[in-house]
Formats: structure tokens, sequence, C-alpha cells
């Protein structure tokens, strides 16, 4: 299985590598758009795979994460402050500030209750965006002039913003992997299988699954802020429940267990949309029977 | 000077009290047993001594310090260890692996991002040394999952070992163990005992009066008697409320 998953997570980044070379044959320019777009959900699914894979925490919230790093750049952009360099550190920030006391909250509950919570603050998120007419309140606004980086137009070159998105979610996977591996994944994993344990051996359960959950964030309001460019626009759409749903399924899809397996959950689910979109309309039940597919092999392989 | 002591310890489940005003102390190097009728409040005694468990009222010291309202890691960190009543291990790690997570959490750097968990000797050294004095040296490479029942108990033991605790907390360490692996295990507790102080909740009275140094008798979240072995064993008060009761 993790051969198959790792296997599939090297294809389909060598497929996403060479968007750029097939939108040039085919003189699709659409083509590389659309890899774009799945590369930065791929980085967000990838953040929200170390919450709820990693740590065990079933987030509902996360499409605020993304949401707050969008918002932050399009704040900022509008007063003026269009350097990356300046706008990148403070969505994220901003994403962790968010998650930081939200995530003290909720992980006073567990399971199902967790996901309530989180879905709740979720909400709260999205109707504050929804609020804020000054930037076109429940229509958004777009990102007008797009942002700079280092004084330069680079971000504005859709290959160069290809490549930087591959880099992140490739930095992004090797990371999980470093954290997956160091004693704090370990301590992550302990906790995951019995916090009664890992408090017996004097680790503070909560303040460990809350560092996840902030980092997680902080990753999640970097894909927001990439999406943000991508897209050239920023909306309360952003932040619909819907979208952190969508980013659930990705990491299902891939199996939970692996941050490379969401990454293709992302690519394999917007790929699918799109197809099946051109396809018909209920293209989506296709992706349901895909779900309840990997979650029947996921339960018999922890039945074997 | 007592390691471990709690002060009139009272706790209340709506109108059910489990605890009433007990006061048990646990002196350096001592082994002493609560024994009890199922239901006398033993488990939940043992869970305000940890700290999973608040109590209403009273005090818990742990070295003289006041550890009341200290939470569960924090009193680990001070060296309280425990084993529980149904095993809890960490299931897909390995003995030596479970060990080492007890090593890592008292270590300088217990959450690092960039050391690695695995194949680092300073954790794995102490881990393997724990494992070692309680048998499981040659199973060290074998899930927690796929361990022997009586394995998994001595696990649990090795694990509160590599803590280096000040004192340790057992909760029916023989329970559902067969004779042959009971008598390895109080063969395992006699070995420490002298070296580290142990609070011991056990059904098994041959082991207890092996064991034990002191026995304190709980009967309906109160303490009906303490003193040496014997002595508890003789009184009539004894007798009638438990031991009669079971032989």
């Amino acid at each position: 299985m993790t051969g198959v998953v790792r296997g599939a997570a090297i294809v389909l980044f060598v497929m996403l590598a060479a968007a750029p070379v097939a939108a040039q044959l085919y003189g699709n320019a659409y083509l590389l758009a659309l890899a774009t777009r799945a590369a930065i959900l791929a980085l967000a699914a990838v953040s929200l795979q170390g919450v709820v894979g990693l740590a065990g925490l079933p987030s509902l919230g996360h499409a605020a994460f993304l949401g707050i790093g969008a918002y932050v750049l399009l704040i900022l952009a509008t007063a003026g402050y269009g350097e990356a360099a300046l706008s990148l550190p403070a969505a994220m920030l901003a994403a962790a500030a968010f998650a930081w006391p939200t995530g003290w909250l909720a992980l006073r509950t567990r399971g199902v209750t967790f996901l309530m919570i989180t879905l709740a603050f979720g909400q709260m998120a999205y109707f504050v965006a929804e609020s804020l007419a000054a930037y076109g309140g429940d229509d958004g606004m777009p990102l007008d002039p797009a942002p700079h980086l280092f004084g330069t137009d680079l971000l504005g070159r859709a290959t160069v913003f290809h490549a930087l998105v591959l880099v992140l979610l490739a930095l992004a996977v090797l990371t999980a992997h470093g954290v997956g591996g160091s004693r704090y994944g370990r301590v992550l994993l302990a906790a995951r299988a019995s916090s009664e344990r890992a408090a017996a051996f004097g680790f503070n359960v909560a303040r460990v699954r809350l560092l996840a959950y902030v980092i997680g964030g902080a990753i999640g309001g970097l894909a927001g802020w990439l999406l943000a460019i991508a897209n050239g626009f920023v909306s309360p759409a952003l932040l619909d429940w819907r979208v952190a749903g969508e980013l659930l399924v990705m990491v299902i899809l891939g199996g939970v267990a692996l941050p490379e397996g969401a990454a293709v959950g992302a690519v394999l689910l917007v790929v699918a949309e799109e197809a099946l979109s051109v396809a018909t309309e209920h293209g989506r039940i296709a992706i349901g029977a895909a779900l309840l597919g990997v979650a029947l092999l996921r339960r018999a392989r922890q039945a074997a | 000077m007592s390691v471990l002591a709690a002060q009139g310890l009272r706790k209340s489940f709506g109108a059910n009290a489990v605890t009433r005003d007990v006061s048990i102390d646990l002196g350096p190097g001592e082994v002493h047993a609560l024994i009890g009728p199922n239901g006398a409040g033993k488990t939940s005694l043992l869970a305000q001594l940890a700290g999973t468990l608040a109590p209403d009222a009273g005090r818990v010291r742990l070295d003289e310090a006041d550890v009341t309202h200290l939470p569960v890691h924090a009193r680990a960190r001070r060296g309280l260890a425990r084993t529980f009543q149904v095993s809890a291990l960490i299931g897909p790690l390995t003995a030596l692996q479970n060990a080492a997570l007890a090593v890592q959490a008292r270590s300088a750097h217990p959450l690092s991002f960039l050391r690695r968990a695995e194949g680092d000797a300073a954790l794995e050294g102490p881990a393997m040394e724990a494992l070692s004095a309680v048998g499981l040296r040659d199973r060290a490479r074998v899930s927690a999952d796929d361990l022997a029942y009586g394995e998994r108990r001595a696990l649990e033991i090795a694990c509160a070992l590599a803590q280096r605790p000040r004192c340790l907390l057992l909760d029916e360490p023989l329970a559902g163990m067969g004779h042959e692996e009971g008598r390895r295990i109080v063969a395992l507790l006699a070995d420490l005992k002298g070296r580290i102080p142990m609070l011991m909740v056990e059904h098994d009275m041959d082991a207890v009066f092996v064991l034990a140094d002191r026995v304190s008798v709980l009967v309906q979240g109160r303490i009906v008697a303490s003193g040496a072995p014997e002595a508890v064993r003789a009184d009539p008060a004894v007798r009638e409320a438990y031991l009669g009761a079971v032989a």
C-alpha cells in the first residue's frame, strides 16, 4: 500500500512538473493553471494530513486557514504592501494565530465533537470574511495588483509561480516525513494510540497536539496565500465548509497515513472533478464510490 | 519523611463516596500494598495519586512538594510512574520503542523536531536496560500488540523503570496472569524492592504478603487497618471485612 501510494505520488509529481511543457505543446494555458491549482490544493491537503493523520485530530475547519492566508494577502496588497516577502510570513502567522486559541478550545474534546467544533470555528471565519464590505463582502474581490517578489514580477509569470508551488509542495511532504520520524512525531503517534499512556510517561498531550494543529494551520495559510495568487481573486467561497470537507476527502482518498497520499488524493480529486464535470453532472457519484472503496480497503487492512 | 503522601483525600461521584478521608503514605524503599474488596475504591485512590482524578478535598505530596493541582504529565515528570490495571501501551510500537518513549520523556529534548526517534542510542540504551531488567531483551523488536499478556504487563513495568521514577504506582500488576507468569513478576518486584518505593494495589494475597512491608486495607472508601502484613492479617476487623470473605 505504502509503495503504491509513493509510486503514484512520484508519477503525479512528474506529470505536474511537466505541465508547463504540455501547456506549451497544446497551446492550452488552462492545463498549466489546472496543474498549479492541483499542486496548491495538494499542499493544503498535506497540511491537513499532518493534523488528521499524524496528530489524529479530524478537523473540518481547515478551510479557515486557507481563507485567512488569502485575505491577509488581499488586505496587505490593497493597502499597498504587495511584497511577497512581507505578505507570505504574515499570512502564515495570521493563520497560526487563529489556530492557536481555536485549537486550544477544540482540543478539550475528541473525535466527532472535535470535528463539530472545528467546523463551527470555520463557519465563524467564513461569516467574518463575508462581512468584510471593504473587500467585496460575499462577492469577494480581485487581487490587484498581483503581488511582487523582492520587487520583481516573478510571481506573475505562470511557469515560475508553478515551479515555486511544486518546490513548496515537495518541501512540505519531506518536512512532514521528517517530523513524523522525529521525537516529536513519535510522541504524536503515542498520544494517538493511548493518550493516557503518553501522559503517564510525562508528555503534555494537549500541548503536543495543539502544536501540530497550529503548524498545520500555518501551512494551510501558506496554501491560501498561493491559491489567492493563482486565482487572482479572493472571496469567502475559499472558507466554505465544503472546501474543508473536500480537503478531508483528499486526505482520506490518500489513505490518511502518508503525507504524499494526501497529495495524491488532492491531485486525483481535482483532475477527476475536472474530467467528470465535463462528462456528466452526476460524476460526483464516482468520487463517492472511490471514497467508499478506500474506506473499506483501510478497514480490511486494519482487520488483517 | 515520605516519598509520596496523601492527606484527607475525599472524592464523591454524586451521592456515591468512593474515597472518604483517606491518608496514606509511602516511605523511601518501602513496598506498601493496598488491599480491599471489589468496589472499595482502590483504583479511584490510585487515580487521585497519579492525577487522573481530582479529589474533592485533601492534599497529595510528592517528595514533600504539593502536587495536588498538578496534571498527570507534570507528576510523571517529577518522578511518579505507574502501571495500569488494563495494560496501556503504545500498541503499534515495539517493546523497545515503548520503553524508549519513557526515556525520551525525561530527556533534555523530549519534543525535538530535529532528533530522530529511531536508532537513537541515548534513548534505546537505557530502554534496553529496562527491558533486560524485566526479561524482555529478546522481545525488544516485537510490537506491543503482538506480545503475550504477561509480557505486556512486564513491559509496563519496564516502561515505568525507564522513567527512572522516584516512586511507582502499580495497579494489580498480577491481574489476569497465569501462575508461572505471576511468579516471574513477583520475583521481578521483589528484586526492585528496596530500590524503588512502590504503592501496589493487588488481589493476590500470597504476593502481597511476600512483597509488602506494610499493608493498608480499604473498605468502602475508608482505610480500616494499616500496618505490618502479619498484624493486618490477624486484625479481626480485616478478617471480617475482607480476608474472611475470600478465604
